[in-house]
This record gives C-alpha cells, sequence and structure tokens, in this order.
C-alpha cells in the first residue's frame, strides 16, 4: 500500500451551479452539503491526505484577489481548458498578509488530521498575473513567493502535513527559467515543517525532469496523460517523494485500478522514489460530480494495491 | 462514418465569378469527401445564405451529405422554423447555434441554441433532419448539460487540437448514443492567422496531419476539415484521406 490524494478544484454538481447562478437561498447549505460529500467520499476511499474540494474558489488564485494591492481584472482560459480565471493586478510592492487568505478560505472543522492543501507556486502565479509596482518578473515572482510562505506557515501550523505546490506553467511552457523557480520554491521551502510537492501538468515536462529533480521541495508530481511514464522511469527519485497523477481528472472514463497498479509498480521499480503517492492529475472539475465520486474511489483502490517502496 | 468538407459562403457584395469559383471548388471537393458544411456568416459578417448554396449543390449533386450552420443570435423562433421546414430534403443536418456578434445586424431574441433544438424536436423536425449542437473543444460536462438534455443528434466541436480532447468527448457523449464532429483545422501557413486567431497550437499534428486526421476519425467516426485560406492545400489532404 501506497499513499494517496486529490488536489485542486472539485466540479460542482448540476444544482449547486444553477444555485450559484440564481444565488438561490440555499447556495450556502448546497456548498456545505457538498464539500462534506466530497470530503466523505475522500476518507472512505482511505486515501493518505484528504483536501478541501475548494467549491467555492472560482478559480485556484481567487483568494489572494482579497490582498489589499490586488485588484481583479479580466478572465483568462486556463491555458487550453475551457475555464478561466481572473486575472490579478498587482500594485505596489508588498503584499500585506496575515497568513490567513487561503486558511480562511478552506472548511479546517470538516478536514481530519490527514490533510492537504494546494497552493500555486511562485512562477506559474507570477506567469498568470500582471504587476504594476514590479520592473521584472523575477522581482515579482520572489515577492508573491514570500507573500505564499505566510500562507503555508499558517497553513502548518494549523496541522496541514502535506502543501501540493500547483505549477502548470512549469510543465506548460516551452521556456522556463528554473533559477528563478528555485529561487522561490527556497523561500517556500527552507525550514518548513511540512512535505511539499510540486504538480507540472498541463505539458510534457519529459525534457525538464534533471531540473525539477533540483528544486528545493520534497516532491514532485506528474501528469502522467502528458508526461509519458517512460521518461519518469529514465530517473533516480531515491532523493523526493514521487507522485504518480494516475487518474485522469481530463476525461470521464473510468480507470481499472488492475492496470493502475500494474503501472504504477513499475514505475516505482524503475525510480526507486524515497516515497510514492498517487494523485489525479490535475483539478477534478474537469469532470462532473458523479465521475469525480468514482475516481475518488478507485484511487484509493490502487493505493491500496500498489506495492509499498 | 464521413469526411466534412467546411465552406465559408461568400459574402453577400460577392459578385457572379466568386460565387462561379465557390460552386468550381464545392464540385471538386465533393469528388474527395463524403459531406460538405456551410457556414453561416461566421464572425458576423452577412454572407450568402448557406441554405441558398445547398439548394444550388442539390441541383447537380443529391448524394452528397449536406450540412448547414444556422445562427439563433438574430432571428426569431418563427423565423428559424421557416428555414428549418425549408431545409428539410435539401441538408442532412442543421447545426443550431448562437453565431458571433454581429456589427451590422442587431439580436433579435434572447434564444439560445439549446432552447431552440428543444422547441425543433418537440415539433417533430429532429425526425426529419439532423439537429446539432456546438461545444467546446475541453467542454465543461456539467455546464454543458442543457445542451445535453436538448437531445440533439449530435455535438459539432470547436477546433481540436489533440487525440485527448477528442478521446475525452467521445468517452463521455458517444455512450449516451450522440455523435461526434470534431473540427481539425489544416495546418498550412495560408491558414497560420485563423490558427493565430483561435489559440489553436497544431505543433502535435503539423507534420503529420494525415495521420492525426485519421487518429480522430477513427475515434469519432466523423471529421469535419476547416481550411478557411487554404482550398488548394484542402482537396490534397481530403484526396489522400480518401484513398
Amino acid at each position: 500500500m501506497i499513499s494517496s490524494y486529490t488536489f485542486g478544484i472539485y466540479p460542482r454538481s448540476e444544482e449547486l451551479i444553477e444555485a450559484t447562478r440564481k444565488n438561490t437561498e440555499n447556495l450556502n447549505s448546497l456548498f456545505q452539503k457538498e464539500t462534506e460529500e466530497y470530503i466523505s467520499a475522500q476518507k472512505n476511499a482511505n486515501l493518505g491526505f484528504v483536501s478541501d474540494p475548494l467549491l467555492k474558489w472560482d478559480d485556484i488564485f481567487r483568494p489572494f484577489s482579497n490582498l489589499e494591492t490586488a485588484t481583479p481584472t479580466a478572465l483568462n482560459r486556463i491555458y487550453e481548458m475551457n475555464t478561466f480565471y481572473r486575472v490579478l493586478s498587482f500594485d505596489g510592492q508588498t503584499f500585506t498578509d496575515d497568513g490567513n487568505l487561503v486558511q480562511s478560505n478552506l472548511d479546517l472543522s470538516l478536514l481530519p488530521k490527514n490533510r492537504a492543501a494546494a497552493i500555486p507556486e511562485p512562477f506559474t502565479f507570477a506567469e498568470r498575473h500582471t504587476s504594476k509596482g514590479f520592473k521584472t518578473k523575477e522581482d515579482f515572482t520572489i515577492s508573491l513567493a514570500k507573500m505564499l510562505r505566510v500562507e503555508i506557515d499558517s497553513l502548518v501550523e494549523s496541522g496541514f502535513e502535506l502543501i501540493q505546490l500547483l505549477g502548470p506553467s512549469i510543465a506548460y511552457n516551452n521556456e522556463v527559467d528554473f533559477g528563478l523557480v528555485s529561487d522561490a520554491l527556497k523561500i517556500i521551502t527552507d525550514g518548513l515543517k511540512a512535505k511539499t510537492i510540486l504538480h507540472t501538468h498541463f505539458g510534457d515536462v519529459s525534457k525538464k525532469i534533471e531540473s525539477l529533480l533540483d528544486l528545493p521541495v520534497s516532491g514532485l508530481g506528474f501528469d502522467i496523460t502528458t508526461t509519458p511514464a517512460s521518461s519518469i522511469e529514465k530517473h533516480s527519485f531515491s532523493d523526493k517523494l514521487l507522485t504518480v497523477g494516475i487518474i485522469n481528472s481530463f476525461n470521464t472514463a473510468i480507470e481499472k485500478s488492475e492496470e493502475c497498479i500494474k503501472q504504477v509498480d513499475e514505475i516505482n521499480a524503475e525510480t526507486k522514489p524515497k516515497e510514492s503517492y498517487v494523485s489525479t492529475n490535475f483539478d477534478l472539475e474537469y469532470v462532473p460530480k458523479e465521475f469525480a465520486m468514482n475516481k475518488i474511489s478507485v484511487l484509493g483502490e490502487i493505493a491500496r494495491g500498489a506495492k509499498d517502496v | 462514418m464521413t469526411i466534412t468538407y467546411e465552406i465559408n459562403p461568400p459574402k453577400i457584395s460577392a459578385d457572379q465569378n466568386i460565387l462561379n469559383t465557390l460552386f468550381e471548388r464545392i464540385e471538386s471537393i465533393s469528388t474527395v469527401c463524403d459531406g460538405i458544411h456551410l457556414t453561416d456568416s461566421v464572425l458576423g459578417i452577412p454572407r450568402v445564405s448557406p441554405l441558398n448554396i445547398a439548394k444550388k449543390i442539390r441541383e447537380t449533386n443529391q448524394k452528397i451529405k449536406l450540412t448547414c450552420s444556422l445562427r439563433v443570435r438574430d432571428k426569431e423562433l418563427s423565423t428559424i422554423e421557416g428555414i428549418v421546414k425549408e431545409s428539410v430534403g435539401i441538408v442532412d443536418g442543421i447545426l443550431i447555434l448562437m453565431g458571433d456578434k454581429s456589427n451590422t445586424n442587431n439580436d433579435k431574441t434572447n434564444l439560445v441554441s439549446s432552447q431552440v433544438v428543444t422547441s425543433l424536436n418537440d415539433k417533430g423536425f429532429g425526425e426529419k433532419l439532423e439537429l446539432f449542437l456546438s461545444i467546446p473543444a475541453t467542454p465543461n460536462f456539467t455546464k454543458i448539460q442543457k445542451k445535453i438534455n436538448a437531445k440533439p443528434k449530435g455535438f459539432f466541436t470547436q477546433v481540436v487540437s489533440s487525440k485527448a480532447m477528442v478521446q475525452r468527448m467521445t468517452d463521455y457523449l458517444k455512450p449516451s448514443g450522440f455523435r461526434i464532429i470534431p473540427c481539425l483545422l489544416l495546418p498550412s501557413e495560408k491558414n497560420s492567422k485563423s490558427a493565430e486567431f483561435l489559440k489553436i497550437d497544431w505543433s502535435d499534428y503539423k507534420n503529420n496531419f494525415l495521420e492525426f486526421a485519421h487518429q480522430i476519425h477513427d475515434l469519432a467516426g466523423d471529421i469535419l476539415i476547416s481550411s478557411p485560406n487554404d482550398f488548394k492545400g484542402a482537396h490534397e489532404i481530403l484526396s489522400k484521406l480518401a484513398t
């Protein structure tokens, strides 16, 4: 048996979508009900770490729109998906933050002790938003990293044992300044008393794995629908945790657990990771709720069936 | 199992020479594809009615499958029903879509395409010709539920750029009996502006479009080839696909 988790935003049901459009009276109770359902599903599947489904988050950056210096601007497409995020425009050079932005948007009372939280990593954050106060992208990225560190410290204090750092821009962009990615991640992980796993999705990172392995994070997560397992298997993960994003959040087809277990075992046998995890390849929000529920269950089966490392 | 080629009718102001060229091209391309899809005033620029072009095609070609787009943005429901009624026996299917905003025509109604398909199905038009709706290349399945509930014959997609996009749609929608018609933009220098406008990354299949088209056809059973600025390139590819 190995460990497991999901990360990112979960899908709202059709009923909840309709309620948010019409701002119905039962909107809050619906949010609460569906959040509880998703958390129960993760617990029932015996996932190693349980995440808030982030149903109230319109996008992964949205809580940061509450920063005094951030102004929400236009909607932009999330890479090639038919979903959108609100671009934030940052004024000034300091981001006032008491470390409560993310936490106050999570339902801590429902989460068990083995809890995980997802946060965008600084390079992706800076690449997707704009700054008026910084002359260079580098300075903007580093400042965002400092702000995110305050958030993460606060989460760790509240018992989050695993921080999932979401870095789709590292995967999607052909040109990545790994020096900058590393400097920013160092600010986030230096002396942190929690595991940090950097997730790369929305692009093939086959040619970037060497650079990723040098980054100051506890582990790396891969979307194996875009980065072939054969590319990952060429590398040793003896110093890193390895998360195989085996559940495809892009497709409603339900994975066959036996086949997935075999594939995860093969990857682990080749890469010999320090610790092994299985997860979704990215946010489950791209499949309808009923499929998300089934996929959580299958993820648990895969984790239970895979050989320990 | 259909390979369809997309044709944009000329602007309303087009002279007879342009129309003659269009029909020559249609005659030529009809020999290498199974169907022709005629668009309706793409980008809201008024163009010759696709139904009129379809009628002209039918004068000489009864075999080719014909489908048309029908914008609902600038039409009343009664007008739409009239056009659909007139289309029976001429075209095989109609893609009902909202349509791009027009600078010249004001929106006449608040109709949405799924409502229109529901209404047309209720009136029995769905039994006389195939009614289609459009979906994005990476649809949010929960948010297209109204389109699914409208029970069209199938869905035309926006331009797709990967096999995974199509696999995703066929896995979800085909088991419910829907046809999926994935739209592929022919990668060529002449179409590069369109690709840029549509933000299409064709790097994955630019050098092996034929193989990509075969793969998508194998998955969906249908493909729609769009090549707005490169007829010659489209003809070459369709000829190869036909063999």
